[in-house]
């Protein structure tokens, strides 16, 4: 019998092609990655790094870092989701960011799924992390997480849990660059549960000052939900007294200068807010005081005397809280002021002696 | 199994001993902590809970200390080649016999030969000087054997004096050409950094433009192209489970679109 050895005779030369040895060489992802942990000397592994870097993974190469960061556990599984964080073109198919998802929803080591919290910044899907028990994996959510609609319910739902002070401080920060048409939609959230007074504090301090003021105080209509029981609209006006108080309590130049524009403006408006914008202009920080004696000598250029006389009360409050220079500018504006009319002056001086 | 999770970058942490300040080392850490961190000042600022006018003057230093590079949109990453480079200044120490006989070692060399302009590192108590080709063709000076006496001779002036100003000090030369010359330190080097000037920042301000256009283009593909793509996806095969993203992407387009093209005087939101 004669055995048939052309077959063999391919195999042997198909394996010898140097298209098979070139393709067994190339080194590929996870050569980088093992190679990366394996190394001794951190000159060898920042090499790999800049190799992990340059490379451009296609959905194979996606595919098998998901496959790591699953699997092999440890610093493999954490360099491979650190990986996946730099190259996002899973972002890029609603699949992709579901994978990546069940990917850190299912992951025990908190590195590892911070690292993949991290590959979801500025994407809404971060906000589910912002609870985790972890910190790592918190604060990473904390800083991936976007101000949008959709991500308010998660933050707030997180900064009334009672989170890590870290995490909180992310959050609050992040709240203060809130879109001002966002508010409105914040705090009709506020009522779906059930805040502690220091929580809620904290909460309005974060935000933007115009918006709360033009939310809470200057508005006559409150949130619809407000009207639809007591309970309601008993919330309503906590929310509406602790505005007030923490407006009050730090006024922001923006405010005051807005107060000031509309008290000069606006008879009315200057009667409803006299008494807010007296105990604002008193807490003001001495550094804008400045800025805000020459706001109010610029709206009060060729203006009538009523109007003069309505933003004299906020000048005269002013100037305790000043020092130096812009004292003297105060009194010289008075000076000036008094010289238009007698009634004015008469006006002024009872104002600086505390009988106005 | 493998490794521990935090033995990855644990071999850089090194690279923190290397720096003087703590809020350096702080900085630092998180991009050891993740090599592949691209954060801008601004996320930066919010990562370590610090001021971000401090951030930024803290970045600018480990830029210039090469251990972080741009990683574009304005954001920084961990320079492997600085760890490349540190690695080999201190694993290759030549014996302590032939210490004597040769040069110090050209640390910043490829740092150096890779700026189109003069830099020279003058080492003030050694006399030590590490300078670029660049430098010496510009002053017209030897490359091989330089020192801080011949740059000072050639300066006309004294390089104790003006290490020991904080204040940098510029000195024009007679064919057109200024040597700014400032105290500094970068890694082991400590004393005066020389910058050779000879043109009117020309270089300088288009390739400040080449980046504003890079940092450009790089927004409007995050903020316009993505969402745009999502949009068109999304009309194509309307889901009513991604309305809400639809919505956020219009919002992203149209805020980026006021902040930048369509800024309304009247300050009324971008979507209403």
């Amino acid at each position: 019998m004669v055995m048939d050895i052309r077959n063999l005779r391919d195999e042997e030369a198909a394996s010898d092609s140097p298209e098979a040895v070139e393709a067994e060489q190339e080194p590929g992802l996870v050569d980088w990655i093992e190679a990366c942990v394996d190394a001794s000397d951190p000159a060898d592994k920042a090499r790999f790094i800049t190799q992990l870097r340059l490379c451009v993974p296609s959905e194979e190469g996606i595919a098998l870092l998901r496959d790591l960061v699953s699997s092999a556990g440890g610093a493999r599984a954490l360099l491979a989701a650190q990986v996946l964080g730099h190259h996002r073109t899973w972002l890029s198919t609603a699949a992709g960011v579901k994978q990546h998802l069940a990917l850190a929803r299912e992951n025990e080591a908190s590195a590892v799924v911070a690292a993949l919290v991290w590959g979801l910044r500025q994407r809404d899907e971060a906000a589910e992390f912002i609870v985790d028990t972890d910190n790592a994996v918190a604060r990473e959510a904390a800083l991936a997480t976007p101000v949008s609609r959709r991500t308010l319910s998660p933050i707030l739902a997180g900064l009334r849990a009672g989170i890590r002070p870290e995490v909180e401080r992310i959050l609050l920060h992040k709240l203060h660059q809130i879109h001002p048409s966002l508010v409105r939609y914040l705090v009709d959230l506020l009522v779906e549960g059930s805040w502690g007074e220091e929580a809620l504090r904290g909460l309005f301090a974060s935000l933007p000052q115009m918006a709360l003021f033009e939310l809470f105080l200057d508005t006559r209509h409150p949130a619809a939900w407000a009207l639809v029981d007591t309970e309601s609209t008993r919330f309503w006006q906590r929310l509406v007294r602790l505005a007030s108080d923490v407006l009050v309590a730090g006024p922001g130049c923006e405010l005051l200068r807005h107060l000031l524009s509309r008290s000069g403006e606006d008879e009315a408006f200057a009667r409803r807010h006299g008494s807010f914008l007296r105990d604002a202009v008193r807490r003001a920080d001495a550094n804008s005081g400045a800025d805000l004696v020459g706001h109010v000598e610029r709206l009060t250029f060729g203006a009538s005397e009523e109007k003069v006389a309505r933003l004299a009360q906020s000048l005269v409050d002013l100037s305790t809280r000043l020092d130096g220079a812009a004292v003297d500018k105060v009194h010289t504006l008075l000076e000036q002021w008094k010289s238009r009319s007698a009634d004015l002056k008469l006006k002024i001086y009872h104002l600086e002696q505390g009988i106005g | 199994m493998g490794a521990d999770t935090t033995s990855i970058t644990e071999d850089f942490a090194s690279l923190q001993d290397a720096l003087n300040s703590g809020v350096q080392q702080r900085i630092l850490s998180e991009y050891v902590k993740n090599p592949f961190l691209d954060d801008d000042v601004h996320a930066l600022a919010l990562r370590t809970g610090m001021v971000r006018q401090e951030v930024g003057p803290v970045l600018a230093e480990l830029r210039h200390a090469g251990l972080l590079q741009s990683a574009g949109r304005r954001g920084h990453m961990l320079d492997a080649q600085a760890i490349i480079d540190t690695s080999i200044g201190t694993t290759d120490t030549p014996p302590a016999d032939k210490e004597a006989e040769e040069p110090p070692a050209q640390l910043f060399a490829p740092l150096l030969d890779a700026l189109s302009c003069g830099v020279a590192l003058i080492d003030i108590n050694t006399g030590a000087v590490e300078a670029n080709q660049a430098f010496g063709r510009q002053l017209d000076l030897p490359t091989n054997g330089l020192n801080a006496e011949r740059i000072a001779e050639r300066l006309e002036c004294d390089l104790h004096l003006i290490a020991g100003d904080q204040a940098p000090v510029l000195r024009a030369l007679e064919n057109g050409v200024s040597v700014e010359l400032r105290s500094g330190n970068m890694g082991p080097f400590s004393g005066l950094i020389a910058i050779v000037n000879i043109g009117d920042g020309g270089w300088e301000i288009s390739k400040a433009q080449v980046q504003i256009q890079e940092d450009l283009f790089a927004q409007l593909r995050e903020e316009i192209a993505h969402p745009a793509e999502f949009l068109q996806s999304f009309l194509e095969k309307p889901k009513k489970s991604e309305l809400g993203q639809a919505r956020a992407a219009i919002e992203r387009i149209h805020a980026f679109l006021a902040l930048y093209l369509l800024d309304d005087p009247s300050g009324q939101p971008p979507l209403s």
